[in-house]
């Protein structure tokens, strides 16, 4: 398909932010806003076209916990447990991966009643990078930088679910510098995590992938572990 | 609209300088009509304050890359919004309840009432009845052509080029 005419470009592009572009030809042109400002362009006329369409539905308030919960995403703040305990964490770095068994068996009756029952470890065994943990049940998921640093300048790490079909789906930045992260996943993303393939990292722009799909390179993949 | 378009427009500017006060207040004011997006498409609590979630913290991490070319403020938000439950939608094959979803026949009547401004009203009236009807359900709910085309019992191909007229002719309407 030739992309140089601009009627096409808008027809193209009106179809891409209504959302009826689905599969392959809205990933393909997504990459072309990529590549293309002219593109990108009648994108953001169209997205401020319609974006008035949303006066078609009636206010509605969020609840109150929505705001806490996107607080607590951006400014993570310090809890108590085990997980975040100063102790524990040393104990984790300084573990190679002939011991990971034993300390996930050691940690599980500690954690039993509401931590997590599957663990991530994406890195070297001996010198992970993140422990993402999971509780299946509840669908509480952390990830803990134990040892990544930040990527690039304007560059993010970004944790992927694998589904067992179609494309990766986003669990969020992951966090660096020792620091730590929290969401409580959805049911419907619950259940694909319980049947996924395992979790992937890309490097992403700052702010995470402007896609919805990993845009960048996927530097690590990992298995989910069941504890 | 003008009013509230610059007053979003100084609020993401604070965002993006790190003013969490500032970040709150845009979230208090936009919020309502996001999650209203978000409810309509999703049709389930969760995952509606889960994917708004995700867009404000992309809102906080990326309120420096807007700028006037991107439309308005609320728009540039929504539009986040949308990609997140797009693509939730399309991953989860969410339709697979479908068919028995209540909320198709309240889907398809949504312009009964709205708050649309008046270029706005003025261009939707200009687009036959069925060119609106399904421009707002895959704008609001997220109906792919062959979920409309389930819906209304009319081909696929009927509706992509009913939509695609429809579209064009509301692009012409608004930059007159």
């Amino acid at each position: 398909m030739k992309y140089d005419n601009p009627e096409l470009i808008e027809a193209l592009a009106s179809e891409y932010v209504l959302g009826t572009m689905v599969g392959a030809a809205r990933h393909r042109f997504e990459a072309l806003q990529r590549e293309r400002s002219d593109i990108r362009k009648a994108v953001w006329r169209w997205e401020s076209r319609l974006g008035a369409l949303c006066a078609a539905t009636q206010p509605l308030q969020p609840p109150r916990k929505s705001w806490r919960a996107i607080e607590n995403r951006i400014w993570p703040q310090a809890k108590g447990g085990v997980w975040h305990s100063l102790g524990f964490w040393r104990t984790w770095s300084a573990l190679t991966s002939a011991l990971a068994l034993a300390v996930i068996f050691m940690v599980a009756p500690v954690t039993q009643r509401s931590g997590p029952d599957h663990i991530g470890l994406i890195g070297e065994a001996s010198a992970p990078l993140w422990l993402i943990s999971a509780n299946l049940q509840t669908g509480e998921v952390s990830a803990r930088a134990v040892n990544a640093e930040a990527a690039d300048v304007d560059k993010v790490f970004e944790l992927w679910m694998l589904p067992v079909s179609g494309n990766p789906i986003s669990m969020g930045l992951l966090p660096v510098s020792g620091e730590s992260t929290q969401r409580s996943l959805p049911a419907g993303l619950l259940a694909l995590l319980k049947q996924s393939k395992g979790l992937a990292v890309s490097i992403e722009p700052a702010g995470g992938s402007p896609t919805g799909v990993p845009t960048g390179p996927v530097v690590h993949t990992t298995n989910i572990l069941a504890l | 609209m003008a009013d509230q378009q610059k007053e979003l427009e100084v609020l993401l500017a604070s965002t993006a300088l790190g003013d969490r006060n500032a970040f709150q207040t845009l979230y208090s004011n936009t919020s309502p009509r996001v999650y209203a997006v978000l409810m309509s498409m999703l049709s389930d609590k969760a995952t509606a304050q889960d994917v708004l979630q995700d867009t404000y913290v992309k809102v906080w991490s990326r309120a420096s890359e807007y700028h006037s070319e991107r439309g308005e403020v609320l728009s540039w938000i929504i539009a986040i919004a949308r990609y997140r439950a797009l693509d939730l939608l399309r991953a989860a094959n969410r339709r697979q309840s479908f068919e028995q979803q209540a909320m198709a026949p309240q889907a398809l009547s949504l312009s009964a009432t709205n708050d649309f401004s008046d270029l706005l009203q003025e261009c939707l009236d200009g687009l036959a009845q069925l060119q609106r009807r399904s421009i707002l359900a895959a704008f609001i709910n997220g109906f792919t052509h062959e979920e409309l085309a389930s819906l209304e019992k009319t081909p696929v191909g009927t509706v992509k080029s009913r939509i695609r007229r429809g579209l064009a002719r509301l692009r012409e309407c608004l930059e007159q």
